[in-house]
């Protein structure tokens, strides 16, 4: 649709008792609205990133008790997966330059820090659900987790 | 040192507050321990505040505020909305000093500094909100910044000239705060409304550094979930919620 076409789209619109036009084709979709509380037109628009916050409504995973058949990222680990409750940047310590929180290896209890998950400035403290052996940490310093993405390997004790 | 009773008579009832000398992070007590809702932890020195970052907040004994609150009863998808209802609360009490505005998600910006910074702590355990407190440092009385930071940085005395009574501001804030959580909570404060009132940079030009490139946007306000909408110089509208996000603005 050219802007000749959109053009005489609105005027025809105008004219008429329309009050909200949609179209939608494969490549491209309008909207336009004689309501004054809305957009006036908006072309094209893009799929808006609601994608992500919504997913936070999403009720939390329970962290599965069983060890996973099979963990994806690192398919040579088996283990119970830890999963992001949230989404946002994975970081492994509690500020740039301090120690880990924990490493492959390490032998935490329940309650314990894993790591942080920052979202819009939220310092997301995630903490081990049981005691377990950290066996892989997926999650990758100062890089963005998805929900529900994988973080740890873990085997419970 | 910070006067409790003082406070208690501002805020108009005893209790709930901590007044600690020093701490390594007022968010970190708070997290740690168990306390009941709108628990007011007090420091007048922090050994490790920590901005985003981790970043340092410059301390100064017994002229600023720095402290954290202990929130109740927020599901996980309204951290987000939380973190700029804060600002907003926060802002909205300090309005009858200065004109303070809100940067993107909750710093406050009065005369074009940073007058105040907030930052929520929470703790899941696996996927299970299980505590959230909110940390804020301001800048009340200290009238001498470093060099270094007296460019970004302002506080209330740098701005009036005045002194403020530190107790009188926490108890009006924590006040403000509880007589609006409630209606937060239930979702009947329009925080994409208040935030076109209270931002420093609507419809401005602002760059977001994102995985270490700087990019210039407009900014748009925000959307229900808090999360900044920002215009691209295509006029495509970008929806900001994470990443590694610095944000500061073209003068």
């Amino acid at each position: 649709m050219d802007i000749k076409e959109i053009k005489e789209l609105i005027r025809f619109i105008e004219k008429s008792d329309i009050k909200e036009f949609e179209y939608e084709n494969e490549n491209e979709s309008i909207y336009i609205s004689k309501n004054s509380d809305a957009p006036q037109i908006i072309q094209a628009a893009p799929q808006m990133q609601y994608a992500a916050p919504m997913q936070m409504a999403a009720p939390a995973p329970a962290v599965a008790a069983a060890p996973a058949a099979a963990a994806p990222a690192a398919p040579a680990v088996s283990g119970t997966e830890i999963k992001s409750p949230i989404v946002g940047t994975f970081y492994e310590a509690p500020s740039p330059g301090a120690a880990a929180f924990v490493s492959e290896g390490d032998t935490v209890k329940a309650g314990q820090t894993l790591c942080i998950i920052e979202a819009m400035k939220i310092m997301n403290e995630i903490e081990a659900e049981f005691d377990c052996v950290i066996k892989k940490r997926v999650g990758m310093n100062g890089k963005p987790v998805e929900y529900g993405e994988t973080i740890f390997i873990v085997e419970p004790i | 040192m910070f006067d409790i009773a003082l406070y208690e008579s501002f805020r108009g009832k005893s209790g709930g507050i901590i007044a600690l000398d020093c701490v390594d992070s007022t968010n970190a007590y708070a997290v740690s321990g168990s306390f009941p809702a709108f628990t007011v932890i007090t420091a007048e020195e922090q050994t490790a505040g920590r901005g985003r970052s981790g970043r340092k907040w410059h301390g100064a004994k017994g002229l600023n505020l720095y402290f954290s609150i202990v929130l109740s009863g927020i599901e996980p998808q309204k951290l987000l909305p939380m973190n700029i209802f804060a600002g907003y609360i926060l802002a909205d009490t300090l309005q009858d000093i200065a004109d303070v505005r809100i940067k993107w998600p909750n710093d406050l910006i009065a005369g074009g500094k940073k007058l105040a910074g907030i930052l929520m702590e929470t703790s899941f355990s696996g996927g299970n909100l299980e505590k959230a407190v909110l940390g804020i440092g301001l800048n009340i009385n200290i009238d001498e910044l470093p060099e270094e930071i007296s460019q970004m940085a302002t506080s209330l005395k740098i701005l009036t000239g005045r002194n403020f009574v530190r107790e009188e501001l926490l108890a009006l804030f924590m006040n403000n705060l509880e007589g609006k959580y409630d209606d937060f909570i239930t979702g009947r404060i329009n925080l994409v409304k208040l935030w076109s009132d209270y931002s420093a940079f609507l419809d401005k030009k602002i760059s977001i550094h994102k995985d270490g490139v700087k990019t210039q946007y407009t900014e748009r306000g925000i959307d229900q979930f808090g999360c900044l909408r920002a215009e691209n110089s295509l006029g495509k509208l970008e929806t900001i919620v994470t990443g590694d996000i610095g944000y500061d603005f073209c003068r």
